[in-house]
C-alpha cells in the first residue's frame, strides 16, 4: 500500500468537518431551488430533505464499518476485484474532477456578481486554488485543526444572522401550508438531500484516518453533525420564505445572500451581508478542500503514487482551467442543476455505495474473519 | 502572448517546487511530468479561446433524460 497521508483525526473533528461539509455551498444555493417546486413549503422539503440524508448517512456508516480500513478505492478493489474496481474508482475521481470544478465555479461566479465584478474571474478562482491547494498539501491533520478553528466562527456569524433577522419576519408568507402536496416535498427533498448530503460519499477518502477510542460515538457524530448542518440550512430556508416570500426566493440566484440585505436594525445596522458571505467562504472552503483532497488521494491511490502531494499542482492548474468551462452560463448551470445533477449525484451517492454494501454483505462471513488478521 | 507566457512563468514555478522532492521516486516524477505537460496544454488552449469539451456535457448526455423523466414523475 502507498504511504499516502499519515495524518489521523478524532471523531470530534470528524463532527465538525461533516457539519461545515453539509452546510457547505448549499446554504447559498439550495433555498431558491427548493422553492422553485415546493414554493412557501421549501422549508418542509428541506426536513423531508433531512429524514433523506440520516438514511443516505446511515448506509455510509453501515459500508465504513464494514471496511474501516479502506478508502473508497481500497473499498470498490476490495468487493469489485482488480479491473471493475479500478473502473468504477476512475469514474469517482472524474465525479470529483467535475464537481470540484463546479464548486470552484461557483465561488467565482458569486465573487463576480457581487463583490469583484471587474477583475478577472480566472484569478478569484486561482486565489480560491490557492489556499485550497495549500490546505490540501499540509495534509488532514492541518485541515481538520483549520476547520475546528473555524468552527466558532461559523456559529457566532449564523447567530447573529438569525438573530439580526427574526424582527422582519413576516408569518403570511408561510401561509397556506402544505400547498404544494407531497410529491412536491418529495421531489424537493431529494435535489435537498443530493445536495448537502450525497456528496459526503467523497468523504471516504479520510474515514480509515478517523482514530478515536470511541469509533461507536464518531460514528454516531456524523449523524448529529450531519442532522446539525442540514438544520441551518433548513433555518436559513425558512427564513427566506418568511421574509423575502417564496416569490423572491425562488427568483433570485443567491436567495440567503438577498435575505441578509435585508438586516437593519433601528436603521443603523445595516448592509452586513458580507458576514454571510463570510460564512458561505468558511463552509465552501471546506468542501472544495475535501472534493479536491479525495480527488488527489483517490486518484494516486489508482495510480499506486508514493505521495498524493504529487498531483496537487497540475490538478489544480486543470481544475482552474475547467471551473472556466463547466458552466458556461447561469441558464445553463440552473437547467444541469435542477434536471441532470440529482439522477448523476445518487448514481455515486447511493446506488454504488449500496451495490458495494450488497456484494460486501454476500462476500461478508469471509472477510470479516480475514479481516482482524490483516489489520493487526 | 503574456497569458502564456505567464502560464510558462507559473508551469516552471510549479516544477521548481515539486520536482527537488520526486527525484528519488521515478514513477512519481513521471506522472507529474504527464499530468503538468496536460495542464500546461489545457491552459494554453483555453487561453487561446478554443472550445474544450465541457465534461458536464457529458454527464448530460447519460443523465438528462433519466433526470427529465424522474422531474415529470413528481410533478
Amino acid at each position: 500500500m502507498a504511504l499516502l497521508d499519515n495524518g489521523k483525526i478524532n471523531g470530534r473533528q470528524l463532527m465538525v468537518l461533516v457539519f461545515l461539509f453539509s452546510v457547505g455551498t448549499t446554504v447559498l444555493v439550495i433555498p431558491s431551488g427548493l422553492a422553485g417546486i415546493a414554493k412557501q413549503d421549501a422549508w418542509i422539503a428541506g426536513l423531508v430533505g433531512i429524514l433523506l440524508g440520516i438514511l443516505i448517512v446511515g448506509l455510509y456508516v453501515l459500508l465504513w464499518r464494514m471496511h474501516p480500513e479502506k478508502t473508497f478505492v481500497g473499498i470498490c478493489e476490495a468487493v469489485l476485484g482488480k479491473w471493475a474496481g479500478t473502473v468504477v474508482s476512475l469514474i469517482y475521481c472524474l465525479y470529483l474532477f467535475m464537481l470540484t470544478a463546479a464548486v470552484l465555479f461557483y465561488v467565482s461566479n458569486f465573487f463576480q456578481i457581487h463583490f469583484l465584478p471587474r477583475t478577472p474571474v480566472v484569478f478569484t478562482c486561482a486565489l480560491f486554488a490557492i489556499i485550497v491547494v495549500m490546505g490540501v498539501r499540509m495534509g488532514l491533520e492541518s485541515i481538520a485543526r483549520t476547520s475546528e478553528l473555524m468552527l466558532p466562527w461559523f456559529l457566532i456569524l449564523f447567530f447573529v444572522l438569525v438573530t439580526t433577522l427574526t424582527p422582519q419576519i413576516n408569518a403570511d408568507n408561510m401561509l397556506p401550508v402544505y400547498e404544494a402536496g407531497t410529491k412536491s416535498v418529495i421531489w424537493a427533498g431529494i435535489i435537498f438531500a443530493g445536495t448537502a448530503y450525497m456528496p459526503m460519499v467523497f468523504l471516504f477518502a479520510l474515514l480509515p484516518k478517523v482514530q478515536d477510542r470511541q469509533m461507536k460515538l464518531a460514528r454516531l457524530g456524523v449523524f448529529l453533525a450531519a442532522a446539525a448542518g442540514g438544520l441551518c440550512v433548513v433555518l436559513v430556508t425558512l427564513l427566506c420564505v418568511l421574509i423575502l416570500g417564496p416569490d423572491y426566493t425562488m427568483r433570485s440566484i443567491f436567495p440567503s445572500y438577498a435575505l441578509v440585505k435585508k438586516i437593519s436594525i433601528g436603521n443603523f445596522i445595516q448592509r452586513i451581508e458580507a458576514i454571510l458571505a463570510a460564512l458561505w467562504f468558511i463552509t465552501t472552503y471546506m468542501k472544495t478542500t475535501f472534493y479536491f483532497y479525495s480527488w488527489v488521494t483517490s486518484l494516486s491511490e489508482i495510480l499506486r503514487l508514493n505521495n498524493y502531494r504529487t498531483l496537487t499542482l497540475p490538478c489544480a492548474i486543470i481544475m482552474i482551467v475547467f471551473s472556466q468551462i463547466v458552466y458556461p452560463n447561469v441558464i445553463y448551470m440552473q437547467h444541469w442543476d435542477e434536471t441532470v445533477f440529482p439522477p448523476y449525484i445518487i448514481t455515486i451517492g447511493v446506488v454504488i455505495p449500496v451495490v458495494l454494501w450488497i456484494i460486501g454483505l454476500m462476500r461478508g462471513t469471509t472477510d470479516v474473519s480475514r479481516q482482524p488478521k490483516i489489520t493487526d | 502572448m503574456w497569458t502564456i507566457a505567464g502560464i510558462l512563468v507559473i508551469a516552471a514555478f510549479c516544477f521548481l517546487i515539486e520536482i527537488p522532492s520526486l527525484k528519488k521516486f521515478k514513477k512519481d516524477l513521471w506522472t507529474f511530468c504527464m499530468m503538468m505537460l496536460v495542464a500546461i496544454s489545457l491552459s494554453i488552449v483555453s487561453a487561446r479561446h478554443v472550445p474544450i469539451s465541457n465534461p458536464l456535457d457529458w454527464a448530460a448526455a447519460v443523465f438528462e433524460p433519466i433526470g427529465e423523466s424522474m422531474k415529470k414523475a413528481f410533478e
